[in-house]
């Protein structure tokens, strides 16, 4: 291991404490970056001084022990009452007589004080579904049919399960960093966010990211990547054939272990066999993913509004209904969708501009209308006809372009906001997903019971930003929001980011979510456009169409 | 290291057959070290006090798992090692995260350390101590830094001093705190010690 010299050492100090104290130029931080990198024993130091940073704070910020302990205890008593609601839910609602509504209550007072119980011994051969973690993404989706009559759907995150492919190409996204492409009649077993097994099948992996290499299992082999691209094909009989495309790829052969670097292929005849060189032949990751040419899916929108009224200036409420998807036009709130009821200081009509908004992703329509959201604040709302059902599983993507016409940099009151609310007509200030951000500028999610998850980056100032949401349903289990802001600079991808600026966690949703409310406080103007809601990325994505 | 505590035991006996307050006893217990080895372990951004109770509720709920007389401290260790990993991942998804608070060769740094660990994290006990050792004006500094929160900017006007100054002795007395930690790891023999790569750094 490279030791440090004093002046390195010294600049290294420096650096690190400026990032810890948030006082680094961006050239500084390049400077950390490469030090780090070059050298073991400075991410070391610096992994150290991040440690010793974190552990200060902890000494130094005060700390409520009982409270803490409360606060477990509380966590524990919620978990054991949902698990005491799911099973009395499966008790019939109608009892066929009273002997059997008593037989019944006996049986729940039984099955409440088992909870308890059935904590404490964590039973494995419970009844009540738990959803085990997703581990990856399916991020794209090429005319794929499953075998089983399996359906899977473009954006869906999955659990460890066998995917078994019968034609198309599917790409997937581990969450450990890996892609994958899978083609044709393929067998492939999820193991976690870094691992899988292919049973036979032709893919491609692409891992350049992530601290752990992709492991990838094969009946020849185990692979694993060493910061690479790598093709490999697996025969129904088991003979098995690894082409290195980048970076290297560690393997075994008999009980030897050995590495291929790129440009390298070899192939076993059987799963027992030793391994030969072969000729590479092989697609490269991003060959297979131009070949493939994704293309934008906007037949595929359930909901759209692109403020296209062919007028500049003011649009009273009734008339602002064009758009797809829709039950009724845009409108105030009811006094009854207010928590507290006072006159509602929105505008009776809608502002429509004209040019307002950079357009710099590939929107034909965003050259069209616009909403300007008037300083002072405005909140509208609009019916869907088609809901979000939470308690389904389902993937829904959001997108929408917001302009602010100035960053204000002292914090104000009423606080500079702007927000997407999905909101449910039948309990309309209960479950709700809020995407936005407040007056520190950073994306945030904000769930209806005031859980905020919130980005630690800022978001892009006075420019047009690209907001695009996903919400990830599910029947039973943890439902997943993401939510990423791109700058007018951001190129968008022809599948979803591998990472969001805000991402939920602990989120377990029922509600019909029906309504949209566009939101906007503060003492600046807002323009909004092009909101689009759809269920994959291709379909509310602003991407480019490449023949 | 052996967690073999009667009080302790007979509360996890307790919460087994079913008395669940006895898990605060438990948690009481506990709490000092898992916090201490979370906060030890997280990377910027994490939440150690959530991480800390989600340790503890997770633990709750495989309180089956549990050998009545093993080492208890080693098993909600482990649930605790997991619980940083999990979020590491969380956060590995968001956006510009490394960049902002760190970079991909540190992170794994960290990680690679935390995987290392396998036995409670010391560290925050022996920075009490050396904190101790600190003269009062750095003290004052440190404590305006990490109990207010403060800026440097903010403590330089406070203290009546130049931001160049502050920002230099900030810099100084993590240097010598991480020192200081360095030097007792060593005396203990510490495995963390082994591994410090620039040991004798002036």
């Amino acid at each position: 291991m490279k030791h440090l010299e004093d002046e390195t050492s010294a600049e290294l100090h420096e650096l690190i404490s400026g990032l810890l104290d948030d006082e680094v130029t961006a050239a500084q931080m390049d400077a950390l970056s490469q030090l780090t990198e070059k050298n073991e024993s400075a991410a070391q130091l610096a992994a150290d001084l991040i440690s010793q940073h974190r552990l200060l704070g902890v000494l130094h910020q005060l700390f409520d022990e009982s409270a803490l302990c409360d606060s477990v205890m509380q966590k524990i008593d919620s978990a054991e009452s949902q698990v005491t609601d799911q099973i009395v839910a499966t008790l019939p609602a109608t009892p066929p007589s009273s002997f059997g509504a008593i037989c019944n209550y006996v049986v729940a007072a039984m099955l409440l004080v088992m909870v308890a119980w059935w904590f404490s011994q964590s039973r494995s051969d419970s009844s009540i579904p738990r959803q085990p973690a997703a581990i990856a993404t399916l991020i794209l989706d090429v005319a794929c049919v499953w075998q089983q009559d399996a359906s899977f759907r473009e954006g869906q995150r999955l659990s460890p399960q066998n995917l078994n492919l019968r034609s198309g190409t599917a790409v997937l996204r581990f969450d450990g960093g890996a892609e994958l492409v899978m083609t044709g009649k393929s067998s492939l077993e999820l193991v976690s966010g870094g691992r899988a097994s292919l049973n036979y099948g032709n893919i491609v992996v692409r891992a350049d990211v992530g601290p752990d290499g992709f492991a990838l299992d094969t009946p020849a082999s185990p692979l694993v990547d060493l910061g690479t691209e790598f093709a490999v094909k697996v025969e129904q009989t088991g003979a098995t054939e690894l082409h290195v495309l980048d970076g290297e790829v560690e393997y075994r052969d008999g009980s030897s272990a050995n590495v291929l670097g790129a440009g390298a292929a070899i192939r076993f005849a059987g799963a027992k066999a030793d391994a030969e060189p072969i000729e590479l032949n092989a697609e490269r990751y991003t060959e297979v993913i131009r070949r493939l040419n994704p293309q934008p899916q906007r037949d595929r929108m359930t909901l759209y509004e692109g403020f296209n009224y062919d007028l500049e200036g003011t649009l009273p409420l009734p008339m602002a209904r064009r758009g797809i998807g829709w039950s009724g036009p845009w409108r105030l709130r009811t006094s009854s969708e207010m928590r507290i009821s006072r006159p509602d200081f929105s505008p009776d009509q809608l502002h429509i501009v004209q040019g307002e908004i950079n357009v710099a992703w590939p929107v034909p329509e965003g050259r069209g209308g616009m909403l300007k959201m008037p300083a002072g604040g405005a909140i509208y709302v609009r019916p869907m006809k088609r809901p979000i059902a939470l308690d389904q599983a389902g993937v829904t993507y959001l997108s929408m372009m917001v302009r602010e016409t100035e960053r204000p940099q002292k914090r104000r009151n009423p606080p500079e906001r702007i927000r997407v609310t999905f909101r449910s007509s039948e309990d309309f200030l209960g479950e709700s997903i809020c995407f936005g951000y407040g007056h520190q500028f950073r994306p945030h999610i904000r769930i209806g019971n005031g859980q905020i998850f919130a980005s630690p980056v800022v978001a892009p100032a006075e420019q047009t930003t690209l907001w695009i949401c996903k919400i990830v349903t599910r029947e039973v289990g943890e439902d997943e929001l993401f939510f990423r802001v791109y700058g007018e600079d951001d190129e968008l991808g022809y599948a979803e980011p591998a990472t969001w600026h805000a991402v939920s966690r602990d989120v377990e949703l029922s509600a019909k979510l029906d309504r949209v409310l566009l939101s906007s406080t503060g003492d600046i103007d807002r323009i909004v456009d092009e909101l689009r809601v759809g269920p994959t990325w291709r379909s509310v994505a602003p991407m480019s169409e490449k023949k | 290291m052996s967690d073999q505590n009667p009080t302790l035991e007979n509360s996890l006996a307790a919460v087994q057959g079913g008395d669940r307050e006895a898990y605060r006893t438990v948690v009481a217990h506990s709490l000092p070290v898992v916090r201490a080895f979370v906060a030890g372990k997280s990377l910027p951004g994490m939440d150690v006090d959530d991480i800390v109770q989600r340790t503890f509720v997770e633990a709750y709920q495989s309180i089956g798992q549990y050998r009545l007389g093993s080492n208890f401290r080693a098993w909600i260790l482990t649930i605790a090692r997991y619980q940083v990993m999990m979020e590491t991942t969380r956060l590995r998804r968001q956006a510009d995260y490394l960049s902002r608070f760190l970079y991909v060769t540190v992170s794994r740094q960290m990680e690679k350390q935390m995987l290392a660990d396998q036995d409670e994290d010391p560290r925050l006990e022996l920075l009490k101590t050396c904190l101790e050792k600190v003269p009062t004006k750095g003290r004052e500094v440190l404590r305006k830094r990490y109990e207010t929160g403060m800026s440097n900017e903010e403590i330089a006007s406070r203290l009546r001093r130049t931001v160049g100054a502050i920002r230099k002795e900030l810099c100084m007395l993590r240097k010598k705190l991480r020192e200081c930690v360095q030097q007792e790891l060593d005396s203990m023999d510490h495995p963390r010690s082994q591994r410090n790569p620039d040991r004798g750094l002036t």
